[in-house]
């Protein structure tokens, strides 16, 4: 039962997979409707589909799925254009079978959705082209072969014997092994146990026959197409003997099959004289041979066979393992943890090596030895994990189209950088805000057509979503053209809220920032897609959560951009090691900008305003001694820890400074997830604990309090 | 097509180039019996060709067998052109390693080089 339910789970992980392809690739052709190669990829998602979900019980998707393929054919052979209709209504069914899958237990509702989705789908087939399609399929499923559907690889043997007075009709049987070797890998092996002695040979007949091994993905029919003008004279015989579905992802069996074998199967052999073959200790072709209960040139067509699909098998089985490894995350993740422990070993080891390095120089040699490898290890590591990003941007076209049409907005979404990338758990994590962003822009920020024409702009609006590395992180750009931010509105909002003083002066950055804050909403009326001011507040704390900042810069009447700065990773980061009396602390490095001394004569005279003058510029800080209620006593001199947070400078006061530190993050667990101020915590070289901090969450907190004392 | 033939002391050189296509089969079999017909051995000394089909292929192919059970030779007098060699391949001919009559492995398709 267990191994049941894994199965069933790869199955609903390769289908969620398939369904996105199938998203893709349709709104792609809704773009290019010509595009062959999309119209393929687009039933083969589907056949897949199809097959694996009748195989893991799915019936009712399997029997939908065949429909909607069914039309698709007509689409693939040319018979029915592609056109709005069509794709909006795949679209539609693909939806349909994501929730089949989500939900097997369908209600009388949905199933009459299934219906009607066909029988509008049915409604867009031009007259007469139907009859074809239901024709191919019964053929397919008669076949007493192994199905070898388009858009898997088959291996078919091939038997071709032309008329012997084929020369004469002017057809060139050559041409035509010629033409088999344009449709895939071909072996050609002629048989000429007809030809006769020179003396009574006809010079003007053809004596030759030809097993040919042929393995393409391009369909029995276009095999059958090269033979067209030949096969009522002459003798064909095509089966199919091995079939790859490329949209499986199968572990290969070792291509076995014995020479015996394919000797049965074509029937050039009996099981009798096979097994007595078998009892006697030569090889086996030249046994059978010996008997003479088989030519050996039929030995050799069939050994050409076994070698052929053998080839096959191995080189696709080489090119899938170029392609791609496909590993479960759990493993993983498992492999992430390891090099975690082994970072810390490594720290651990160094700081031993220090510590001897009077006695024993070597020992720091290896030490740097060790941090060299684990640097490329952990490297190695993290990039398994790393995915671009553009399988989540594709999942955005959807988006985009569908709620413009909803909203009767003409918005078209442009993307950068797909290529961009993003460790596997943020790009998780990104989706859902990104999503609230984008619904944002569409809702807000882009204006009706007749606005925007107003305005002078292009009456379709743009929304770009862009991915670029920088350093450590990745930026994440969602720019608009639309109407751009009212700060003044913001403000009024923000004022009515209680979230800012009627007094308070703050800089349009400031006042951008405050659309995050919890249950603020600019958005006169409330509408389907947004406006109820729940979202940014959660975009924000989904990117905090992930250790990354929002940046927003708008300009009135030309658009808004939203900068999202992402971490690399989230299993290990360059930390800034600190330490107060005993306890020691971490800063992401990414946020720290420099750090400055606070003797306690500058303490005294600060008057508890917590005010540095940095350079002529005052920069608030935090003691952090405070915050965390250490006690014990304060060295002289103590450190600021300068930040920048969201284009603000905070400091945070540490008794000493020790250095940079690769952090590798472990989480606090359960019991401390609520504590504020603080994202994890890291195990240093000597064994303690060292607390790593929420630098952002800090600062909100810091300004929170120092707007309740004010 | 070009096809000269002469025989010395019971070996026989035949000189082909050009076509050597359908039109010219039943004249290239004529030659090939008559080099045997003196001879135990028969050399194949194939210049440039312009052209190759399967016609000519069985041609040769028969020949060879032919000679095989007579006991006879029929060999290359030099490594035949790329032409040749690729209209043997495209006809399937280079997979005959089991022909019957191939015991001596002297089969032509074999022996191409």
């Amino acid at each position: 039962m267990a191994a049941k339910d894994k199965h069933n789970e790869v199955f609903l992980e390769e289908a969620k997979e398939l369904l996105a392809e199938l998203e893709t690739a349709l709104l792609e052709l809704e773009e290019t409707p010509e595009d062959k190669d999309l119209i393929g990829r687009i039933f083969r998602a589907m056949h897949t589909i199809k097959g694996s979900g009748a195989m893991f019980g799915y019936d009712l998707v399997s029997k939908f799925t065949h429909e909607i393929e069914t039309i698709f054919d007509l689409v693939r052979n040319g018979k029915m254009a592609v056109s709005k209709d069509l794709v909006n209504l795949t679209l539609q069914a693909r939806d349909q079978i994501k929730f089949m899958l989500e939900t097997p237990e369908m209600g009388t509702d949905e199933l009459d959705k299934n219906t009607r989705i066909i029988d509008q789908l049915k409604g867009l087939v031009p007259a007469g082209a139907m009859a074809k399609p239901a024709t191919s399929t019964s053929t397919a499923g008669s076949s007493t072969a192994p199905a070898a559907s388009s858009g898997s690889i088959a291996t078919y043997r091939i038997f071709f014997n032309p008329s012997r007075d084929i020369f004469r009709t002017g057809a060139n049987p050559v041409q035509l092994l010629q033409e088999l070797h344009s449709l895939g890998e071909c072996t050609v092996v002629a048989q000429i146990q007809n030809l006769p002695f020179l003396e009574d040979l006809d010079p003007e007949s053809s004596y030759t026959s030809w097993d040919i091994l042929l393995t393409t993905d391009r369909g029995l029919n276009a095999i059958k197409d090269i033979f067209l003008f030949v096969q009522d004279d002459s003798e064909l015989k095509i089966d199919v003997v091995d079939v790859i579905d490329p949209s499986q992802q199968v572990d290969y069996q070792p291509y076995t099959k014995k020479l015996g074998d394919i000797l049965l199967e074509r029937g050039d052999v009996s099981p009798e004289e096979v097994k007595q073959a078998l009892s006697a200790q030569q090889r086996f072709g030249q046994i059978l041979v010996g008997m003479g209960a088989v030519g050996s040139d039929k030995v050799a067509s069939a050994l050409a066979e076994q070698e052929h699909v053998r080839d096959v098998r191995d080189k696709r089985q080489k090119e899938e393992s170029v392609m791609s490894v496909r590993v479960p995350a759990e493993k993983l993740d498992r492999l992430v943890d390891l090099v975690g422990e082994l970072v810390t070993v490594q720290a651990r080891f160094s700081q031993a090596a220090a510590e001897k390095q009077r006695e024993q120089s070597s020992y720091l040699t290896i030490a740097e030895e060790i941090e060299r490898l684990t640097a490329e290890l952990r490297d190695n590591t993290m990039s398994i994990r790393m995915l671009p990003i553009g399988t989540t941007f594709s999942r955005f076209k959807r988006l985009v189209r569908d709620l413009s049409r909803d909203l009767g907005k003409e918005i078209e979404l442009t993307t950068e950088g797909a290529e961009t990338e993003l460790d596997k758990t943020v790009i998780e994590r990104l989706g859902d805000p990104l999503v609230h962003l984008i619904r944002n822009s569409i809702d807000h920020g882009i204006e009706d057509t007749a606005v925007r024409k107003a305005a002078g702009k292009p009456g379709q609006g743009t929304i770009h979503l862009a991915a670029v590395h920088s350093g450590a992180n990745v930026l994440i750009r969602i720019a608009d053209d639309g109407a751009g931010i009212d700060a003044e509105a913001v403000r009024t909002k923000a004022v009515e809220n209680g979230i800012i003083a009627p007094t308070a002066e703050l800089p349009e950055q400031e006042l951008f920032a405050l659309i995050f804050a919890p249950g603020f909403s600019t958005a006169k009326k409330v509408t389907n897609v947004s406006g109820r001011g729940v979202g940014m507040d959660v975009v924000k704390k989904a990117i905090d959560a992930l250790r990354g900042t929002i940046d927003i810069s708008s300009s009135r009447g030309r658009g808004t951009t939203i900068t999202l700065k992402l971490p690399l990773t989230l299993a290990i980061i360059d930390g800034f090691l600190t330490k107060i009396d005993t306890e020691h602390f971490v800063f992401p490095l990414s946020l720290v900008e420099e750090c400055i001394e606070l003797p306690r004569g500058d303490r005294e005279t600060a008057d508890g305003r917590h005010l540095a003058n940095v350079r002529g510029n005052l920069v608030p800080y935090v003691r952090l001694r405070e915050q965390f209620m250490i006690s014990g006593s304060m060295p002289d001199i103590e450190q600021i820890v300068i930040t920048r947070v969201s284009d603000r400078r905070v400091g945070f006061v540490v008794d000493s400074v020790i250095g940079g530190h690769q952090t590798v993050i472990k989480n606090l667990g359960k019991f401390y997830h609520e504590i504020k101020g603080i994202s994890g915590a890291t195990i240093l070289g000597d064994g303690t604990v060292a607390l790593i901090l929420d630098v952002p969450n800090l600062v909100r907190s810091a300004e929170y309090d120092a707007a309740n004392t004010r | 097509m070009s096809l000269t033939a002469i025989q010395q002391d019971r070996i026989s050189t035949i000189a082909i180039a050009g076509e050597l296509t359908i039109s010219v089969a039943e004249e290239f079999k004529a030659v090939l019996l008559e080099a045997f017909r003196g001879a135990d051995e028969v050399f194949l000394k194939i210049g440039e060709l312009d052209a190759m089909d399967l016609a000519c292929l069985q041609v040769l192919c028969s020949a060879h067998r032919s000679a095989v059970r007579a006991g006879k030779k029929m060999t290359y007098a030099s490594p035949p052109p790329v032409l040749f060699r690729s209209a043997v391949a495209d006809a399937g001919y280079t997979r005959l390693n089991e022909c019957p009559l191939n015991q001596d492995n002297s089969c032509l398709w074999q022996t191409m080089g």
